[in-house]
């Protein structure tokens, strides 16, 4: 068979790192990436980028739990690299808070981060509303750095990436032999996946370079995350909110809730305001489905729905979405000598 | 009543403002003036990276350790407060690396969250097999003495730019007591074989995507002689550079090479770090830091002077402990002098 040809539709975090991981399991494929936003307009560009991980509901949590191992011991390698600042990789250490103490004191990534243990209760004097924390040291993943790092190494193994809207999948089958869909919030409209839901996310990008830790309410909802050359301030968590403009209120309101978490950010400078829309699920959808309209079939690989936590666990989902595209070509490779699909 | 404080780095324009919050409400006539040949952005203290961080070891001298602990719980204290960011005043967290297990230092309870770093942790610095992590604070000279000038000239203390050449120029002309904050050069008005440079040198980058500070040790070297690197709010300072007796403030090639060769191996992502400008300078070694009171004659007259320098690289770590120390000294000798009651409160 000539070598197989595989689009990746998507190029936020996940269509990228989903399209490198062809390339490497799959040097004979022919990889291209199709979409109508590349960074920084992805909902990727938005997000602050810690390995944080986000629970799913409806996913195992020991496949949650490797997928985070395998992305932070990915980037921790690169973080120690020269490469570091180039991918807008970098360690940062800090302290999640609670209000009051929660049920699971040892959430299911405390060992794959560093240095995870309670809070001392000197350091908790500096949170006089919080009752308990977790002190440890994680990655982060700045933000267009990191995809344009993505997108150069995929240039330099011969991707080609185009800037095009696919608005039905059955546009590609003429073309190539393998579709992957990691169009995030997208696949509502691509492949009409009604229990794929927007969580609108509004975040401030400030310049306060003194702020060195992060700080993260247990809640999810307040955290400053330090960046290369700018802090995130966040958030908000808007089920079913699909709209894409700021709303001055909520910045008011979580530069008020990171201000008393961390008064110096009183002196921020230059704030910029963004939004992104996570795209939710209970689970991740990651797996084969195989199309078929008047006799023609369409194999695709979905890896979408990481909603919060695509950062967290990138690397390990484009790695077992490359998987599923090595177990398709098998698949073409077999019908095309005679065994059954 | 007149004072002089000679010297405007950290150690001068700290004793200036504690003696000054202190006592000029006891003593109405309190005069405070001070002499530099040297204000910021030139003095030593705004070489320094900022970091507080006492040596690893406290020799036995429990009272610089103390000083030390003052000094950080004062900063904390202000951490919170409006005026934090414009006294370049920040947490820090960060990395104590060694080749072999150490005793922990007398700060450990000083600093927040002191531990010993996981094996995990220890594969990000090849070569060194035990450590500590552990969050501290920063305070960028840069912005620190500016501000200890804001508040003195609020208070009215009169800044000289004037090198002072003995006591006796500043102690004859009816000034009753001179603080001596004059850091590597006092040995220039009265010899002291004890007081050395400890000469350092240090390269500045933009690395914006360093947030922890990073201080190796080589336990048989000593001190500072073993690369660091320390992130402040717009630069990062690479150094490890201690050469003691040395008194060239010119930077060296082979010391950049030193430094700049060893951070990178310490981190490789630094080799993409712009260098932004090179500095040396002087750390006032001494055995122990210098805090006491003299008398020393002027003629007819006697004076008081009250010595508070020797505070090698560390001054930045106990400059408030020992602020506190000289105005302690200052109020004894008011005491003596009848100036104030038998005990004085001193306001906050």
């Amino acid at each position: 068979m000539a070598a197989p040809k595989v689009a990746v539709v998507g190029a936020g975090v996940i269509g990228l790192s989903t399209a490198l991981c062809i390339v490497e399991t799959c040097p004979s494929c022919s990889v291209t990436v199709l979409s109508d936003q590349f960074s920084p307009n992805t909902t990727s560009d938005v997000a602050a980028g810690m390995l944080i991980p986000h629970m799913y509901p409806g996913t195992p949590i020991h496949v949650q739990k490797q997928w985070f191992k395998e992305t932070f011991t990915y980037l921790f390698a690169i973080s120690n690299s020269a490469e570091a600042s180039e991918a807008g990789i970098h360690l940062v250490s800090g302290w999640q808070v609670f209000k009051s103490t929660p049920k699971e004191e040892l959430p299911f990534w405390s060992d794959a981060v560093l240095g995870f243990r309670p809070m001392s209760e000197a350091e908790l004097q500096k949170f006089p509303q919080y009752q308990f924390g977790q002190a440890f040291t994680t990655l982060k993943c700045d933000c267009p750095p990191y995809l344009l790092w993505l997108e150069k190494r995929l240039k330099t193994t011969g991707v080609q990436m185009y800037n095009r809207k696919v608005s039905d999948l059955w546009e590609l089958h003429s073309d190539y032999d393998i579709i992957v869909n990691c169009t995030g919030i997208g696949a509502h409209q691509l492949v009409g996946d009604k229990k794929l839901f927007p969580v609108r996310g509004q975040v401030l990008k400030v310049y306060a370079p003194w702020v060195k830790n992060f700080i993260r309410d247990g809640d999810g909802l307040t955290y400053i995350y330090p960046g290369i050359h700018r802090v995130t301030l966040g958030g908000t968590r808007e089920k079913d909110n699909w709209s894409l403009s700021p709303d001055s209120g909520t910045t008011k309101d979580i530069f008020d809730r990171c201000c008393s978490l961390e008064p110096s950010l009183q002196e921020a400078q230059d704030i910029k305001v963004k939004v992104g829309l996570r795209p939710s699920r209970q689970r991740v959808r990651l797996q084969k489905e195989v199309l078929s309209q008047g006799g023609v079939k369409l194999l695709v690989v979905h890896n979408y729905g990481h909603g919060a936590g695509g950062f967290s666990v990138h690397r390990g989902t484009a790695k077992e979405a490359a998987r599923l595209v090595g177990e398709c070509i098998g698949a073409l490779q077999g019908s095309l000598s005679g065994a059954k699909l | 009543m007149r004072v002089a404080v000679i010297g405007a780095g950290v150690i001068g324009l700290s004793s200036a403002l504690c003696i000054h919050e202190q006592f000029h409400g006891l003593v109405p006539s309190l005069e405070l003036e001070l002499y530099a040949d040297c204000f910021t952005p030139h003095t030593t203290s705004d070489g320094a990276a900022g970091l507080w961080q006492p040596y690893l070891s406290d020799l036995g001298n429990l009272q610089e350790t103390l000083w030390n602990k003052e000094t950080f719980d004062h900063l904390l204290r202000h951490l919170h407060s409006p005026a934090a960011q414009e006294m370049g005043l920040f947490l820090l967290s960060g990395y104590n690396l060694f080749t072999e297990p150490v005793p922990d230092p007398s700060w450990k309870n000083i600093v927040l969250g002191f531990r010993n770093l996981t094996p995990k942790e220890l594969e990000l610095f090849p070569g060194y097999s035990y450590g500590w992590f552990n969050t501290a604070l920063m305070l960028e000279g840069r912005s620190y003495l500016p501000w200890l000038t804001n508040r003195l000239t609020q208070r009215g203390v009169k800044f000289f730019h004037k090198k002072i050449e003995s006591f006796q120029e500043v102690g004859g002309d009816g000034v009753d007591v001179v603080i001596n904050c004059t850091g590597m050069r006092s040995g220039e008005l009265q010899p002291d074989p004890e007081l050395q440079p400890g000469r350092g040198q240090v390269i500045k980058v933009l690395a914006p995507w360093v947030k922890h500070f990073i201080i190796t040790h080589d336990v048989k070297s000593g001190i500072y002689k073993s690369p660091y690197v320390i992130p402040g709010s717009e630069f990062t300072v690479l150094g490890g550079i201690y050469q003691h007796g040395n008194w060239s403030q010119e930077n060296s090639a082979q010391d950049h090479k030193t430094i700049w060769e060893s951070c990178c191996r310490l981190l490789p992502a630094l080799q993409k770090a712009k260098i932004v400008s090179e500095w040396s300078g002087l750390r006032p070694s001494r055995p122990r830091v210098r805090l006491e009171q003299e008398s020393i004659r002027h003629g007819n007259v006697q004076g008081e002077v009250i010595h508070n320098y020797g505070h090698g690289g560390f001054g930045i770590t106990i400059h408030w402990g020992c602020a506190m120390a000289a105005a302690r000294i200052f109020g004894s000798i008011l005491q003596e002098r009848g100036k104030v009651g038998s005990s004085p409160q001193p306001r906050l």
